[in-house]
């Protein structure tokens, strides 16, 4: 409904458009009215306008009531998406006549663009705060769109740091809003790709040579830490170990007006090599007759031998450390391979000795055994099984290859390193710990599987024999 | 040593058929049955020496015995009858033993004899607070190895407070994962209440020590089991 001063003739004229604010973006439409006549407009009320929502491109552009985007946090107030002429944004849900919007930013910026939808009257400005300002132009025709206006906001000093979006005296407008950040600081951080564990330097200077450059703040934030690293410096420089990667921050000032930097520290892994040695913690022991579990009277194979294969994460001692300074300050990584193995072998030598029981279950003469094509053992299979026993387990140092022992723990050596390479963590030495074993799980799963038995889908031989023995029946 | 050393299995190299068949034979206990007065069947036997140590075992650890004899009381228990051993196995945690040895092999050997009535005392003893750390630590041996055959654990740096469960107790798993059946067998309730027993002392137990290792064991046990 519209109210004019006066009765008059006037042509109202309607067009469907497709809205394109960008190159490639034409997924909005919207309804135009056209008014032309010589009345005034007095009041006007379109309900029939729908919100139409469009999405700008650049990234640094208010979308919300909070915009996190562009290392800065922007929030304008009030906030209502969508409009009824275009634009991401107005004041209000409705069409009637828009409210002051006030845009904060949290950190300075550069510029601000401010592009305005169906300014119909005089009075409509953007207004900036460390900045210039803007009056918007007008065509006095309500509802009709005519008036897409862009105009940028330039910051002088420390750069813009609010912006008030004030609309004309009943006049219902939309918005487009965007920055341009102040990162006339250059972040590099050389060596382009560092070796974890190893040095990087990132140096701060401005963009353009000629400029004058203050450093205020370091950040450092990375996917693999709870919180970022910070420091308050004036250096240009800020460098030290690196051993996770991520993106530095500086904030500062180019010529007085506020700025910020970023640049990129590339961490790759190191190798470990297990050619000297291991690179797991490894050790083995044989549980003496006070330890083992294996009964005087065997009533299975599995009750002559046994090897139980431990592993889990560790701190080592003098393996881990705690950086000191530059962008990984108070991370903690580890300089050696945060897993101990133990491979705990049983042998039941009681059960295996010259007259044992189990020995003197065994027949004197060779006998054969219904049913299958190896005969009962005798009494002198008993003993000669004992060194077999010990080679399949892996009793030994190193242990015997192709036993149980050696297969896991040569598995441990080569599995284990690049699955806990990347682990660090920021101060808390039990989250590194904690981190270190969950990474090593699926590298300790595999190993253990390829050392089972190959009955059991491992990669060990069974013992070679050539006839079966009694066991006790309980 | 599977295939070698695997449970009640021979130990041969051909054709696994044929291998398993003689294998639920039990070629000994049906031997001593169908051959009366056979030589291992006889006094003075390797059989009836087996039946001594089992009676010696039971006898010992009723009358909880101390020491090297305990220990190997606990162990030799495994060759008496899975009823006979179970039984021995609950009451023992009845009256745990002191000495950490002897907890250590009361706790493994009770998680490869698979029954309701060590279940059940490894459970009370897990579950009170008043008892000893080296007592239900123990116990945590005996339900790991319920919840995940084989399971097998090492404890360390006790001593030190304030630890993730990975700081107390390294998992492992025997290669050979023997089982011996009672008759109160466990099912997928059991296990299932194992977990839950691990959850929540590993969430609200008064012992700091006991709360992580209980955690970290749920965490683990759940992803094996």
């Amino acid at each position: 409904m519209y109210r004019f001063d006066s009765s008059r003739e006037l042509d109202l004229q309607y067009a469907l458009e497709r809205i394109a604010h960008q190159p490639g973006d034409a997924r909005s439409l919207r309804v135009i009215q056209r008014l032309e006549g010589p009345a005034t407009l007095i009041e006007a009320e379109r309900k029939w306008a729908g919100n139409v929502l469009t999405t700008l491109a650049s990234t640094c552009a208010l979308t919300s009531a909070v915009t996190n985007a562009c290392d800065n946090t922007v929030t304008a107030s009030p906030f209502s998406g969508g409009s009824a002429v275009g634009g991401s944004f107005t004041s209000q849900s409705n069409t009637s006549a828009s409210q002051t919007i006030s845009v904060t930013f949290a950190k300075a910026v550069r510029s601000v663009t401010v592009t305005i939808y169906d300014a119909d009257f005089g009075g409509n400005q953007a207004v900036a705060t460390g900045g210039s300002s803007a009056t918007f132009s007008f065509d006095n025709q309500p509802g009709n769109g005519g008036v897409v206006e862009t105009q940028t906001l330039v910051a002088s000093g420390a750069g813009i740091t609010a912006v008030q979006l004030i609309p004309a005296p009943a006049d219902y407008v939309a918005y487009d809003l965007s920055w341009e950040p102040n990162d006339d600081i250059k972040v590099e951080c050389l060596p382009n790709a560092v070796t974890r564990g190893q040095q990087v330097t990132c140096t701060a200077s401005p963009k353009d040579p000629a400029a004058s450059l203050t450093v205020t703040d370091w950040r450092f934030d990375s996917p693999d830490l709870t919180g970022p690293v910070t420091e308050q410096s004036t250096s240009l420089t800020w460098a030290g170990t690196a051993v996770a990667s991520g993106t530095v921050t500086v904030q500062g000032s180019v010529n007085g007006t506020t700025a910020s930097g970023k640049g990129n520290i590339v961490v790759s892994a190191r190798s470990w090599s297990a050619s000297s040695g291991d690179t797991v913690s490894y050790s083995e022991t044989e549980l003496g007759q006070q330890q083992d579990i294996l009964p005087d009277h065997p009533t299975r194979y599995s009750n002559l031998g046994n090897h139980a294969a431990l592993a889990d994460a560790y701190l080592p001692s003098n393996g881990y450390t705690q950086i000191s300074s530059g962008p990984n300050r108070e991370v903690l990584f580890f300089t050696k391979v945060p897993v101990q193995a133990i491979s705990q072998i049983s042998i039941n030598r009681i059960a295996m000795a010259v007259a044992s029981d189990f020995y003197n279950l065994q027949g004197t003469k060779p006998k054969n055994q219904p049913g299958s094509p190896l005969p009962y053992c005798v009494r002198a299979d008993v003993p000669a099984f004992l060194p077999k026993a010990i080679n399949h387990e892996g009793l030994g140092s190193p242990p015997p290859s192709g036993s149980h022992a050696a297969v896991f723990r040569a598995e441990l050596n080569q599995r284990t390193p690049l699955a806990v390479e990347g682990v660090v963590a920021l101060r808390d030495i039990t989250e590194l710990l904690t981190k270190a074993s969950a990474a090593a799980q699926p590298a300790i799963s595999t190993a253990r599987q390829i050392a089972a038995d190959q009955d059991n889908g491992g990669t060990v031989a069974p013992i070679p024999v050539s006839c079966n023995f009694r066991f006790f029946t309980p | 040593m599977t295939n070698s050393l695997r449970r009640g299995e021979p130990l041969m190299m051909f054709p696994r058929t044929l291998w398993t068949r003689i294998a639920r034979l039990q070629l000994p206990a049906m031997l001593s049955l169908l051959v009366p007065g056979c030589l291992w069947a006889q006094s003075g036997s390797p059989e009836s020496a087996r039946q001594a140590a089992c009676e010696r075992s039971r006898n010992k650890m009723a009358a909880r015995a101390t020491g090297e004899d305990f220990r190997r009381a606990v162990v030799n228990v495994q060759s008496c009858s899975p009823d006979e051993a179970a039984e021995a196995l609950a009451n023992a945690w009845n009256s745990a033993p002191q000495d950490t040895a002897a907890l250590r092999l009361l706790g493994e050997v009770g998680g490869r004899v698979a029954d309701r009535r060590v279940l059940a005392a490894a459970l009370q003893v897990a579950g009170n607070t008043g008892g000893s750390l080296q007592e239900r630590l123990a116990a945590f041996r005996t339900l790991a190895a319920y919840a995940v055959p084989g399971t097998v654990l090492l404890y360390h740096d006790l001593d030190r407070t304030n630890l993730p469960g990975v700081g107390y107790v390294m998992i492992g798993s025997n290669e050979h994962q023997d089982v011996i059946q009672g008759s109160q067998r466990l099912g997928k309730a059991e296990i299932g209440q194992i977990l839950d027993t691990f959850r929540r002392l590993g969430r609200s137990d008064p012992n700091t020590t006991v709360k992580a290792v209980a955690a970290h064991l749920a965490e683990r046990l759940a992803t094996s089991s």
